[in-house]
This record gives structure tokens, C-alpha cells and sequence, in this order.
């Protein structure tokens, strides 16, 4: 490593501590994070609560009681963390990432920078790593935070197991945020009016953040009846995948324009290690990988993607591009 | 009242020479006209796996289609007027305040014979009115191609509804332009004044309503509000501090109650109506607090 | 003969700023007809009196008033009687040269604005780009556009801030010519801020010179001339009151 990258990066970090609106902005996206997994744990504690009354009343009225005891999966509770990580986190990942170029350009700065013996790729190099740096500490804080709040509420410790699958999901969190920084500070290079920019990363954000998921989750035939179309015709799930084989093509269909949006890549890995989705709930490491390796592969390719443009299109050629 | 409307003509026509501004109408008739795609596809499907069902059964289910209201294929626009039509608004109402300050002709119109207010007003009203060609767009692209799918035109009743709820969506988007309005004619860069009504708009639409109603955040994203899911206190509480500022929740259970969507309960509409009516008078009253000095500060990138 | 611009004691301090204020204690009558030039190094406050005169800045104390009215109780009235061309201002580039001023004349109160302008842009010798857009036109061009809304509704007083900076020696030469024929044409009343000394000789009928805030010299420019025999051009007459402080 070169040290004007560690220059760089050693003044962004100072700049970003300096900087309330990145430090608000963190704060903020910590803090719905955070929140969801309260909300989820009152929640769930709501549901334990009338689990308990109900159970009173049948020993009250002297009858056994029937009903099983609503189950505790703890990282399923990190559903909404992981959803707001997938929508706000990226928000705030596009707005660091296009104010790390947009200060030095408002500044006048560039020039400044570009007139001293460094190499082309240490500025975005330097800056990049900061925000890994950066990424790093709020993850690993929000991880011990969602472990904290999630035994407390369950009462029980994660097993190690279940600590491994956390971890891997922070990972790939941590992968999903430095993308889209890395995207928005490439972005906020090219553009001449840096409003554009930020416009053009946000409509960028919509539409792979918002758009392309809602479209893929509202063609779901099951999601069309409220409550799911095939409890309302009363049919059992093999036999709804009886009745689904004969629709492969539509699913395909479906299932490629959820491909064509990394946050889905992300939902999906992320859903699969923390056994939010019931299939992988409690499963092999080994097993989740199999089904999950294509998404992975998709998560790294976007972030490799997204810091090969910000660190070739990062450099005094590119910057100092005549307005 | 002259100046005003001077001005309401004047952000028109800027805002069609705009090129961001038009590009975001494409997108958004490309998403009206997409939603419609989608509807169809999935309507179409359903009734597919619905005959399906009872040719492996062999027994007779209820169709769950069969009283599917008419206007149920477009059910997706009521979610792209609350992702890309504030965004849309947002982005409109920023330029508008912005561009008078970045050029420098905020001097040159308060050193005319026309009051503050006016000025906002004008303002306010002309990013409106794109607002409403932008709607009233989207309605005409609703309405054909409904009747491309069902192979006939709307009657006058469901037609009636489509207006009516376009109308909404105008009202729904108006406090999106004010905020955006008001920061560009008052924040110091350009940048924040993109990002704080942004910034708004995500925590109206995904971070409150969870503090009412325990969902999670893509569940905003289901045209169908779901309510309020426990008895418990905590929500119980922030459902009653939060409802009358959740707009999208308002909007949306309002739209359902519109298009007339099963399962959408079609009671509670006047606090719908009350909530988004008065968020968005508050909005306009505090743009007309606007003052010549707020306006004459100085932008910067 | 009737001043109009008259200002007692006016003062300025922006918020915030410590120390002496940015306009202090200005007491000047400029009478109608007369074409005043307001000098001054950078910072020195011309621009903020302007801004002031034009009812865009409120002042801390003292008063001013346009055409003999307020600029702070009826400012409606000197908003209607001025005319003004800011520094730097850019207009709308998206639209046309036609559509810009269209949109100025509105908002002065014209309702048939159209025939208006094409007497001001023959006056102003600039027919032929009605249709162009301002995002092709010069430095240049653009001065005079400005020069244009300012003089649409028939302002009798005009105020045009360093109205020559960033021309080439042509432009300059131009705007000059317009404006004496502003003033001995159309009887317009014109206050200017510059710093171009030249300028000051061949257009203006009186001058003043701020310094820090305050207004250290006042007269006629042929007084002006005559009184500093021994300075053999306005630059070095102004290079010396300002340094005296006279
Ligand atoms: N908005 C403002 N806020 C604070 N101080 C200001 C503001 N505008 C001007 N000043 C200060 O007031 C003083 C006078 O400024 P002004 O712009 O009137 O000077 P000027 O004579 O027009 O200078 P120039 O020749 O540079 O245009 C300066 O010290 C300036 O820094
Ligand atoms: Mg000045």
C-alpha cells in the first residue's frame, strides 16, 4: 500500500468524525436499524404475552392446554435490520459516497490535490478505504448491538452457530454498503452538475432498491389474494407446487427480473443465513451455501463492479474533465 | 394575483425545457404503463393457476378473482406515486427554489413591485401544475390501457374513481413539492437541499409506520396496507402518535378504499382525507412564511 | 431640482459581523438627471448600498428614500420606480431572449409586454436574437439583456452594479454609449457602482467615493476635475482621496 492512499484515507476519517451531516446520517440509519429490532422483539414479546393469558384462561376453565408456545428463532427478529440496511443503508451509502467527491470539487480543492506528486488511483483508493474503515465500525457495533438486544429479549444465548450466520450476514452487509458508496462516488466524478449526480444515484437507488423488488413481489401469484391465493383455494403446499410446475416459464420470468437487482441478491443471501426464510431456518452452513452461492457470487460482482469504476474513473483525467 | 400567475407560467415552461424533469416523467408513464403490464401478466396468471388448481382437484374453490374490482390492474401505480411521484416532486420543487438563486435573478425579482408571497405561491403553483400534467398523463395512460386489457373502456363510475384518485395522488404529492420547495429557496447548497426532503420522505415512508404497526419496511411497498397487527401498548401508543403524519399509509389505505380493493376496510377514510389535508395546508402555510432574506441567501453547489 | 435618491444616516451591519459596519452613517442626495457614480475598493460597501436602494436589504438605522418614497415603509412604490441590474446575474438560460424578458415585464406590471420590447431592444440596437436562447449568447449580449429588463417598464431611476465588468474594451465601449443615451435620451436618473475610473470620466455627471463604510468625497465631477490640478487623471484623483481621505 502506497502511503498517499493512507494520507487520504487517514484525512477522510478525521473529515468524516468532523462531518455532521455523515455522522447524522449514520446515526440515523442506526438507528431504524436498531429500532426494527426492538419493534420485532416487542412484538414478538406482545405475541408471548397472549400466548401466556390464553394459556391461563384454558387452566382456568380446567382444560389442558393445546396450543404450542410461539417459537423463538432470535435472527429471525433482524428481518427489518436487514430490510432497512437494504433501503436506507444504501441511501446513506449513496449520499457518503457522493459527498467524499462532492467536497473536494465545491471546495476547489481537486485541483489542489492533483497538483501534488500523486499517483492517479491513491485518491480513490484512499477515500475507498476510509469508507471501508468506516462501514466496518458501524457494523460490527450494530452486530453487537442486534446480539445484545436479541438474547436479552429471548433470554437465551445465540449458539455459536447461529453467532457464524450472523456474521456472515453482517459481511455481506458490510459488502452491500461500500457498493453503492463506491457506485455513488463514481457517479459524482462523471457529473457535470453534482446535483445530477445525486438525482442519478437516487433514481438508480429507486428503481433497483424499490422498484424492481416491489415488481417481483407483487407478480407472485400467491401474493395477488390477501392472505395468499392458495390458502384461499384451500391447497397444500405440494400440491401447490403441483399446480406451479405448470407456470415455470411466468416464475422464470419472474425470477430474472428479481436477478436483475442486486439489493435482491443481498435480501436473499442475507434471508437465507439468518433462517428468515423458513427453508434454510436451522440448516447446515454447507447446505445454505449450495442454494446461496449465486447470489453471493452476484453480491461480491457488483461490489468488485462498483469499486473497479470508482477507482478507474477515479483518477486527475477523469476529475478535472472541463466543465 | 398577475405576478403570481406569471410566475406559475414561467416554472411550466422551465420545467418542460428541464431535462431531468422530463426525464423523470418518462419514467414515471413508463412505470404507469408498466404497472398496468404487470397487473395483467399476474391477473392473467392467477385466473391460469386458478383453473389449474381445479382441474388437479377436482373439486370445486371459490374463484378469489371473481368480484376482483376493475380497476385492481392498476393497483401498482399507488406505490409508484409514492416512490417516483415525491421523489418527482421532491426533485421539481428543488430546482424551482434553487434555480432563481443559482442564476442570480432572485435580485432581480424582489426589486419588482411583487410581494414574497406571491412569489412562493407562484412557485408553488407552477410546480403543481407540472405535478398535474404529470397525473393527468398517467391517468389518460391508466385509463387506455385498462381498456386494453379487459377489452373494454372504463364505465363512467370506475372512470369517476380513476379521477378521483389522481386527484388524491395530487394532493398526496403537494407537501413532497413544498418540502422540496422550501429547501431549495432556503438551504445553503443545492446537495442538502435535495437530501432533507429525502431524507423526510424515507422515515415518513418506511421508518414511522413501523413504530405503529411492528411491519416491516417493504411491506410499504405492498399497495395493500396491512393495519395495525397487535394489541399491545407500544404500538398501540406509537400508532396513535404517528398516524396523523404516516401520509403514505394514509394515501394508500385511501387509494384502496378509491379503486375500491377488497379487503381495505372503507370506513376510516375521513381521517385519510382529514390527515392529508392537513399536512398538506400545514405545508403551504409554512412556504408563505418565506421571507426576502431567506430568499436572497447565497447557494452553493 | 427634485433629488432622487436621498439617504440619511444609513447604516448597515450584517448579522454577525463584528466590528464596523458594512454602511455606516451615509447621508447623500443624488438629484434627478444625473448619472452618480458610487466608487470604492473591494468590499468597501457599494454593493450593499444598492442593495439597500433597491429595497432588497433591510437597513440597521438611518433611512433612504426613491423618487421621494421610503424604501422600507413603501417599498412597493420605489419597487415600481427603479430599475435593476445586479452583478453576475445569469438569467434563464432554457429560455429564449424573448421569453426572459417577457417574464421581467410581467412581474414590472406590463400586460402587452411584447410591443415594449421590441422598442427597447431596437433602442438597445440588439434586434434579431428574439428566438435564441441565453445559453448561446456572450458576456457581452448578456449585459445588454440585462440592461434590457432593467428598462422595460420605464424605471426613472436606474441602478446598475459594476454593470462593465468582464467586458472586452468593445463591450465596455458599448454599454457606455448606453447608457449616457439612458440618461440624456429617456431622462433616466442612474446610480452606478465601478470601479473603472475611465468609466467614471466619459459617463458620469457626479461622484462619490466610499471608504470602509463611510462616504469620504461627494461632488460633481467637474468640480471634481477642476479642485486636484495638480493630479493629471481621475485614477490618481481617486488614488489620492482615498488615501487622504479628504
Ligand atoms: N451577506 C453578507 N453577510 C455578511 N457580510 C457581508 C454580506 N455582504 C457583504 N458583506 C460585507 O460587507 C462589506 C461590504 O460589502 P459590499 O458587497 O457592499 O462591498 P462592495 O463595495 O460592493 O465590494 P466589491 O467591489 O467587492 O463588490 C464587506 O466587508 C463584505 O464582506
Ligand atoms: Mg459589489
Amino acid at each position: 500500500m502506497n502511503s498517499p492512499t493512507l494520507v487520504f484515507c487517514r484525512k477522510e476519517l478525521r473529515d468524516a468524525f468532523r462531518n455532521r451531516l455523515v455522522l447524522l446520517l449514520i446515526a440515523g440509519m442506526s438507528l431504524v436499524v436498531v429500532l426494527s429490532v426492538v419493534v420485532a422483539a416487542a412484538g414478538f414479546h406482545a405475541k408471548v404475552v397472549d400466548y401466556q393469558s390464553y394459556v391461563k384462561a384454558m387452566q382456568s376453565a380446567g382444560q389442558a392446554e393445546n396450543v404450542t408456545a410461539p417459537q423463538l428463532f432470535p435472527l429471525q427478529l433482524l428481518r427489518g435490520a436487514i430490510e432497512y440496511l437494504e433501503i436506507v443503508g444504501s441511501i446513506v451509502a449513496i449520499i457518503i459516497g457522493y459527498s467524499l467527491t462532492a467536497k473536494e470539487k465545491n471546495r476547489g480543492t481537486l485541483r489542489l490535490l492533483f497538483s501534488r506528486p500523486v499517483g492517479g488511483a491513491s485518491m480513490a483508493a484512499g477515500k475507498l478505504l476510509s469508507v471501508a474503515v468506516i462501514w466496518f465500525a458501524v457494523i460490527v457495533v450494530l452486530g453487537a448491538i442486534m446480539l445484545a438486544s436479541v438474547s436479552l429479549v429471548g433470554g437465551i444465548t445465540p449458539s455459536s452457530a447461529e453467532v457464524i450466520k450472523l456474521v456472515i450476514a453482517l459481511a455481506f452487509s458490510w459488502m452491500y454498503l461500500m457498493m453503492w458508496t463506491a457506485f455513488s462516488y463514481w457517479l459524482a466524478g462523471r457529473a457535470r452538475r453534482l446535483s445530477t449526480a445525486l438525482v442519478v444515484g437516487l433514481i438508480v437507488w429507486l428503481v433497483v432498491v424499490l422498484v424492481i423488488p416491489q415488481i417481483g413481489d407483487t407478480m407472485d401469484p400467491d401474493n395477488q389474494v390477501p392472505g395468499g391465493l392458495f390458502k384461499s383455494l384451500q391447497v397444500d403446499k405440494p400440491q401447490e407446487q403441483a399446480v406451479m410446475a405448470h407456470f415455470s416459464g411466468y416464475e422464470t420470468t419472474r425470477n430474472d427480473l428479481e436477478n436483475t437487482s442486486i439489493s435482491k441478491h443481498y435480501e436473499r443471501a442475507s434471508f437465507a443465513y439468518l433462517g428468515i426464510k423458513d427453508k434454510y431456518n436451522q440448516q447446515s452452513l454447507g447446505l445454505i451455501w449450495r442454494d446461496m452461492w449465486a447470489n453471493v457470487t452476484w453480491l461480491i460482482g457488483g461490489l468488485a463492479a462498483a469499486l473497479g469504476l470508482a477507482v478507474a474513473y477515479g483518477k486527475k483525467r477523469h476529475l478535472l474533465r472541463k466543465a | 394575483m398577475n405576478a403570481t400567475r406569471t410566475i406559475v407560467r414561467q416554472e411550466i415552461r422551465l420545467a418542460f425545457r428541464e431535462r431531468l424533469a422530463v426525464a423523470l416523467l418518462v419514467v414515471f408513464l413508463g412505470m404507469t404503463l408498466a404497472s398496468a403490464a404487470i397487473g395483467w401478466s399476474s391477473h392473467h396468471t392467477v385466473m391460469s393457476v386458478y383453473q389449474e388448481t381445479v382441474l388437479q382437484l377436482g373439486r370445486d374453490v371459490p374463484n378469489p378473482f371473481a368480484s376482483a374490482p376493475a380497476l385492481e390492474v392498476v393497483t401498482n401505480t399507488i406505490i409508484y406515486i409514492v416512490l417516483i411521484g415525491a421523489l418527482l416532486a421532491v426533485v421539481v420543487g428543488v430546482r424551482a427554489g434553487v434555480r432563481d438563486r443559482r442564476s442570480g435573478v432572485t435580485d432581480l425579482v424582489l426589486s419588482r413591485p411583487i410581494g414574497v408571497r406571491s412569489y412562493a405561491a407562484g412557485k408553488l403553483l407552477g410546480v403543481q401544475a407540472w405535478m398535474g400534467v404529470v397525473l393527468a398523463a398517467a391517468l389518460a395512460v391508466s385509463w387506455l390501457s385498462v381498456w386494453l386489457i379487459s377489452r373494454s373502456p372504463l364505465g363512467v363510475a370506475d372512470t369517476g374513481a380513476l379521477v378521483v384518485f389522481f386527484a388524491l395522488a395530487w394532493i398526496f404529492l403537494l407537501p413532497f413539492s413544498v418540502m422540496g420547495l422550501i429547501a431549495g429557496t432556503r438551504s445553503r447548497h443545492e446537495s442538502t437541499a435535495l437530501l432533507a426532503p429525502l431524507l423526510i420522505w424515507v422515515a415518513i415512508t418506511f421508518a414511522i409506520p413501523q413504530l405503529g404497526t411492528a411491519q416491516n419496511p417493504t411491506a410499504m411497498l405492498n399497495p395493500v396496507p396491512s393495519a395495525a397487527s397487535t394489541t399491545d401498548i407500544f404500538f398501540k401508543v406509537n400508532h396513535a402518535i404517528f398516524q396523523p403524519i404516516s401520509i403514505t399509509e394514509h394515501f394508500k389505505h385511501m387509494s384502496g378504499v378509491i379503486m375500491r380493493l377488497p379487503d381495505i376496510a372503507s370506513t376510516a377514510w375521513v381521517g385519510d382525507v382529514l390527515s392529508l389535508t392537513l399536512v398538506a395546508a400545514f405545508s403551504v402555510g409554512v412556504l408563505l412564511l418565506t421571507t426576502r432574506t431567506s430568499l436572497r441567501r447565497p447557494l452553493y453547489e | 431640482m427634485r433629488a432622487a435618491i436621498r439617504t440619511n444616516g444609513l447604516t448597515k451591519r450584517y448579522n454577525g459581523k463584528a466590528g464596523e459596519p458594512a454602511l455606516a452613517d451615509l447621508s447623500l442626495e443624488v438629484p434627478e438627471g444625473e448619472v452618480f457614480g458610487l466608487l470604492g475598493h473591494n468590499g468597501a460597501g457599494k454593493t450593499t448600498t444598492v442593495s439597500i436602494l433597491t429595497t432588497l436589504l433591510d437597513p440597521t438605522a438611518g433611512s433612504a428614500e426613491v423618487q421621494g418614497a421610503d424604501v422600507g415603509k413603501s417599498s412597493a412604490k420605489v419597487r415600481r420606480s427603479i430599475g435593476y441590474l445586479p452583478e453576475n446575474v445569469e438569467f434563464y438560460d432554457s429560455l429564449s431572449l424573448e421569453e426572459n424578458l417577457v417574464f421581467f415585464a410581467r412581474l414590472s406590471g406590463l400586460s402587452r409586454p411584447r410591443e415594449r420590447i421590441r422598442e427597447v431592444l431596437s433602442f438597445l440596437d440588439f434586434e434579431g436574437h428574439e428566438k435564441e436562447r441565453l445559453s448561446t449568447f456572450s458576456k457581452g449580449m448578456r449585459q445588454r439583456v440585462g440592461i434590457a429588463q432593467a428598462i422595460l417598464h420605464k424605471p426613472s431611476v436606474l441602478f446598475l452594479d459594476e454593470p462593465t465588468s468582464g467586458l472586452d474594451p468593445a463591450g465596455v465601449k458599448l454599454l457606455r454609449d448606453i447608457i449616457v443615451r439612458l440618461n440624456s435620451e429617456l431622462g433616466m436618473t442612474i446610480f452606478m457602482n465601478t470601479h473603472l475610473l475611465a468609466e467614471v470620466t466619459k459617463t458620469c455627471t457626479s461622484i462619490g467615493v466610499l471608504r470602509a463604510g463611510r462616504l469620504i468625497y461627494h461632488d460633481s465631477l467637474e468640480r471634481t476635475l477642476r479642485s486636484f490640478p495638480a493630479q493629471d487623471s481621475l485614477e490618481e484623483i481617486y488614488l489620492h482621496i482615498e488615501a487622504s481621505g479628504a
